[in-house]
């Protein structure tokens, strides 16, 4: 309104200020130029402030002087107010065409990408406030908002910056606790809208900068300046081509051929080869390598929307954030830890009266935590609330005849019978205290990526869901090992220690020579092939090179007949053999271009391929 | 039964086409030529743990693991040693996960056939409950039958046992 009233004032001086008489009277002419430079001065424009402050104090000067220097002034203040006028019209212009789409396609782009990403901490921020008053983060809130108020009414998206005005009123007047669901539900809207503009912005005629050129062209895809947009599967290709790289220099490397030149000269070349090899794949693999923050996010805003739909009053808690994992591995955990945290909060936890009763705190805590493990990645979401109600279970599982009425499986088994598929309908969900919605979809998921779930409950004390990933990485650091005529990988990060076998450190359990002496433990003792497809137990004279390997806390130590050396392993997926069950995790291409099978531990410790009717599709409820 | 016929006539009229023919035993086989990928000779295949007799392995094909089928085994034939003629073909397999690359053992490759409607048949009844569905037809070329077997149907059957008489039964009546 301000501007429209400086701009209004400005015509119509600039107009006027020709037809004045350099003789007449200044009175009107200096209230004018006043008025308009407090206007200039209350819409921020400094510069036409202080130039309106100079035309007035000139002709001020010139009104005392000679008529000369009074038309001076006067011309002077003519081309002042043109330029004013000019620059007001500009300006204007520029407005307008942001309010309607020709905001700088870099700006628009620039301001799109940082505030879609300041959204999430925005949402970061709300979430974490709402559960605890914090004067730091409410500061930041407040402090976002502002900049998104400005950004966005500066690419004319002004509707943003009113909404975000409003909620500045919101978070000051009754803080950002009570004011939770006005800031969320606007940050969804917020998002939406960015999102709009984005695709929007994609379909325009604004061409893509191509790869490889400036990053200020590249801000102009949507991403703030500085990163480039690749294509997934291009990215895939070339971590591909890396892995293909890599088999490829270690063959050369291995090659006895160039070995027996003994050249100081190639051996030096290779070695350079081989460091820039591992540069090389180090560098390809970082690239997929995304942080699950993200996603950990959108699960405590999730955790908080259905606690506030079901009246439960929870605590989030989520430690490990920043671990980083392969993006695919990262897009396909999201929705079975929806699945998940949606279940921990609406069956998991109790509502606050029924937690007092049983001498908990109303508010319950849901803990979503990721970590490293022996190479493999670990996502666990535990909740205090109940825990698992295992009569319940086994009656269900009775009555679906999963269970003959005179059996009674153990408490592990019983658990694990919650994600079976007829465990899955909203009826059983009530009866056996809530659990099971859609958690075989969950298993499904999670076995898809090679990984493996479990369920620990405490009765009373709840209930942790543990995810265990394998290694995304494409490439591992592996064990060569030979048992029979076939070679086999181990993932070196698992194997505690290798030895050569002396009768003395073999201890016989029930008549058979199972246990190894390691340490002041006995450690389980088996042949490779033995424990992989029920080859019958080495002699003591065969496969004397031994492995221990642990696995998520369980040793075993392992006989294979040669121990062929360490290297760098390209995991080849095999999915097409069902391998995790013939407790494989992949094939790798080996430098003599032959395939070795990768071993999955989880798998090999557990005992689970020892049984060969696990080949057959029926589910076996013993 | 005349509808049956019938229908799968009709079903054979489009089955016409070129086919790679593969020996196995005293028997000639045809796969579908746009099914085929490539030809490679023998190389080292790595046995699997705890999959079927019939899985001979897996095999490094330019980067690749693919899975190598014996179709001896899968047909129940008695296992022979490996010959110079022996060969992988390596096909393109869809199922519900998508398209795979497999690979198949076989005795001998012999050639590439342009195969008339009129020269195609409907699979024999094996009866007794034997499921046929993974021959797509026979071919009578000349005085020898040719069995042209639909790979998917042969992954996903475990019913093929009793194939390896097909022949011997056929040609007389051929």
């Amino acid at each position: 309104m301000s501007a429209g009233a400086y701009e209004e004032r400005l015509a119509r001086l600039c107009a006027e200020v020709v037809l004045l008489e350099p003789e007449g009277a200044l009175g009107p002419l200096r209230g004018e130029l006043d008025a308009l430079a407090d206007l200039a001065g209350a819409r921020g424009d400094e510069h036409a402030r202080a130039a309106l402050a100079d035309a007035l104090n000139e002709l001020e000067q010139a009104g005392t002087g000679d008529a000369a220097s009074r038309a001076r002034a006067f011309a002077a203040l003519g081309t002042t107010l043109a330029r004013l006028e000019d620059a007001a019209l500009r300006g204007g212009e520029a407005l307008d065409a942001c309010a309607t789409e020709a905001a700088d396609p870099e700006v628009l782009a620039h301001y799109l990408a940082h505030h879609t990403e300041e959204l999430a901490r925005m949402e970061e921020l709300v979430v974490a406030l709402e559960a605890e008053d914090d004067p730091e983060r409410a500061r930041e809130l407040g402090g976002m908002l502002h900049t998104l108020k400005g950004d966005s009414a500066l690419v004319g998206f002004d509707d943003v910056a009113e909404r975000c005005h409003a909620l500045e009123d919101q978070l000051a007047q009754r803080g950002a606790h009570a004011a939770a669901d006005e800031l969320l539900g606007a940050i969804d809207a917020f998002r939406q809208r960015l999102a709009a503009a984005r695709t929007g912005a994609h379909a325009g005629p604004v061409p893509r900068a191509p790869v490889g050129e400036s990053a200020g062209r590249a801000g102009a895809t949507g991403r703030a300046p500085g990163t480039v947009r690749v294509e997934a599967t291009r990215l895939d290709l070339l971590v591909d081509r890396v892995g293909e790289l890599v088999i490829a220099e270690s063959m050369i490397g291995q090659c006895a051929e160039l070995r027996a030149l003994g050249s100081p000269q190639v051996s030096a070349r290779l070695a350079q080869l081989e460091k820039i090899t591992r540069e090389l794949q180090g560098l390809a693999m970082s690239l997929r390598m995304v942080p699950l923050r993200a996603t950990f996010q959108r699960m405590a805003r999730l955790a908080r929307d259905v606690a506030r739909h079901l009246d439960k009053e929870v605590e989030f808690v989520v430690t490990g954030a920043e671990t980083e994992l392969d993006k695919t591995v990262v897009d396909a955990i999201a929705d079975p830890l929806v699945h998940l945290v949606r279940n921990a909060v609406d069956h998991g936890v109790d509502l606050p009266d029924e937690r007092r009763r049983r001498g908990k705190s109303a508010q319950a805590r849901i803990e979503l935590r990721a970590f490293q493990r022996a190479g493999r990645l670990c996502i666990e979401l535990e909740d205090d609330g109940a825990g698992l109600d295992e009569e319940a279970i086994l009656a269900h599982a009775r009555r679906r005849g999963l269970v003959a009425a005179d059996v009674r499986p153990e408490s592990a088994a019983v658990r694990a019978m919650i994600f079976q598929p007829g465990f899955s309908t909203a009826r059983v969900v009530t009866e056996v205290s809530g659990r099971g919605i859609g958690l075989d979809v969950v298993q499904r998921a999670i076995q898809a990526l090679r990984g493996r779930i479990e369920v620990r409950s405490n009765a009373g004390h709840g209930t942790t869901f543990a995810l265990s990933l394998p290694p995304t990485l494409a490439i591992i650091d592996g064990m060569l090992v030979r048992a029979g005529r076939q070679r086999f990988v181990l993932p070196t990060l698992s194997i505690l220690h290798m030895l050569r076998l002396d009768p003395g450190q073999m201890h016989s359990v029930l008549g058979q020579r199972r246990m190894l002496g390691f340490g002041d433990a006995l450690v389980p003792l088996h042949g490779l092939l033995e424990r992989l497809e029920g080859a019958p137990p080495p002699s003591d004279e065969e496969a004397r090179h031994v492995l221990v390997v642990e696995h998520e806390g369980t040793r075993l130590a392992l006989r294979v007949d040669e121990i062929l050396g360490q290297q760098q392993i390209v995991v080849k997926p095999m999915t097409s053999l069902h391998v995790a069950r013939a407790g494989l995790a992949g094939g790798a291409v080996l430098p003599d271009g032959t395939v070795g099978l990768i071993l999955d531990l989880g798998t090999l410790v557990s005992g689970a391929p020892s049984h060969v009717s696990a080949m057959t599709h029926e589910p076996v409820p013993s | 039964m005349e509808d049956t016929n019938a229908n799968r006539s009709a079903a054979l009229q489009s089955g016409a086409g070129k086919y790679l023919t593969f020996g196995l035993g005293e028997e000639e086989y045809g796969l579908e030529i746009l099914k085929v990928r490539e030809i490679i000779g023998l190389m080292d295949i790595t046995k699997v743990p705890r999959t079927p007799e019939y899985i001979r392995g897996v095999i490094n094909l330019r980067g690749k693991i693919i899975p190598v089928l014996d179709l001896r085994r899968k047909f129940a034939m008695p296992p022979v040693d490996d010959t110079d003629e022996s060969c992988i073909i390596v096909v393109d397999v869809t199922d519900e996960n998508g398209t795979t690359l497999m690979g198949l053992l076989v005795d001998t490759v012999c050639e590439v056939l342009r195969i008339a409607a009129e020269h195609l048949e409907p699979a024999p009844s094996f009866g007794r409950g034997i499921d046929s569905g993974f021959i797509q037809g026979m071919a009578k070329v000349g005085e020898r039958v040719k069995i042209l077997l639909d790979i998917e149907h042969v992954l996903s059957t475990s019913d093929v046992v009793a194939i390896h008489h097909l022949a011997e039964r056929e040609e007389p009546a051929a």
